[in-house]
């Protein structure tokens, strides 16, 4: 960070603003949805968007899910309130124990029971993209923008890399297609490293949790520190990950197949291209369906 | 010469060699500069900088999970 403390949220707020024109993330008019945790990213991401839309007229709602994560999931909330009543923006919460009839540590529990041998981030990713889909949907939502900084994506590049999972990996991007029944995301901060994410709130005064959640997983962790080791030596790295990604699937992108149509899910309803979502499989797995 | 460090609750005092930049120091805790930011007081400062003595720094880890 080679700038001082006038000029540095500026640069923030400047590559913020150029990613939402360039890539049309709000215009004029619209409701968009920002996904809201209560970290630092998500945090910085409601403030900035809810300045940039009274400015170019658009509308913000914040949108939590609370996953259910004693020790973790409380105190961003509180934070993910505070920001959104500060800002004069609506907020809505839904759980997975009024949605799914249990929270993310009770699944945790039961899918130890269960033996289902999957992970609590299974879980807790596959669940609060199905809730904050149908919130965002059920709002009239035109788009969600979620938080994911420079880091995230970098990291997700290479954890879809090392896992050979091609089909993840090439849906990466700034902005995901609109597809029937799916309200589109976008990643207004994606070429933002986390690091600067942070110095913005904390120079902003922003109240954020910083807190980690407890199921975090092992490779994920070590790949972040393995980036910013490697960064700290080289910098620039980082976006050089994401740069060399973007060329390779432009160049990919012909050879792609078409993705799978989508119908109703048997069970609820919601969008899927199998006959029964992928939710309430996991639900069920539980004996939670 | 001396300076005191605050970081992740604990706050110690650390002996560095005059001219010693914020960076350097990071390196000898064996921190990695992308994951924390150093503050001084209310201001962030740069890797750039060079330490005085008796200064307090503030060393925040700023990856997070979830
Ligand atoms: S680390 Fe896993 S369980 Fe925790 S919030 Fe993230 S996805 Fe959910």
């Amino acid at each position: 960070m080679l700038l001082c403390d006038r000029c540095f949220p500026r640069s923030v707020e400047r590559r913020f603003r150029k990613a939402v024109y360039e890539k049309r993330m709000a215009l004029p008019g619209e409701k968009i949805g920002v996904a809201v945790s209560g970290g630092k990213d998500s945090i910085t991401l409601l403030h900035l968007m809810a300045e940039l839309g009274r400015v170019k007229k658009f509308r913000v709602v914040a949108l939590s899910v609370d996953e259910g994560i004693k020790g973790y999931r409380e105190e961003a909330l509180t934070c993910a309130r505070e920001a959104a009543s500060s800002l004069g923006v609506e907020h809505r919460v839904v759980s997975f124990r009024e949605s799914f009839g249990a929270t993310l540590d009770e699944m945790v529990r039961l899918a130890g029971e269960e033996g289902t041998g999957l992970d609590p981030c299974t879980y807790c990713g596959v669940m609060r993209r199905y809730l904050l889909n149908r919130m965002a949907r059920e709002a009239g939502l035109v788009r969600v923008a979620t938080g994911h900084n420079l880091d995230d994506e970098v990291q997700a590049i290479l954890l879809n890399y090392l896992r050979g999972d091609l089909s993840r990996l090439l849906r990466l991007g700034p902005a995901y297609s609109s597809r029937e029944g799916f309200v589109p995301r976008v990643k207004p901060l994606r070429e933002i490293p986390e690091r600067e994410v942070a110095a913005y709130a904390l120079l902003k005064g922003l109240r954020v949790h910083l807190g980690q959640c407890p199921y975090a997983r092992g490779i994920h962790a070590e790949v972040r520190d393995f980036l910013n080791r490697l960064e700290s030596r080289h910098p620039n790295c980082k976006f050089g990950v994401l740069r060399t990604f973007e060329r390779l699937k432009e160049g990919l992108g012909e050879d792609r197949k078409p993705e799978a149509e989508l119908v109703g899910c048997e069970v609820c309803g919601e969008p899927t291209p199998g006959r029964v979502c992928r939710t309430c499989e996991l639900l069920k797995g539980l004996g939670l369906r | 010469m001396k300076v005191r460090v605050k970081a992740e609750g604990r706050e110690r005092e650390v002996e560095v060699a005059e001219g010693t930049t914020v960076g350097r120091l990071l390196e000898e805790l064996g921190y990695d500069r992308e994951s924390v930011l150093v503050r001084k007081g209310k201001k962030l400062v740069v890797e750039e900088e060079r330490l005085s003595e008796g200064e307090e720094l503030e060393v925040l880890r700023v990856v997070t999970g979830g």
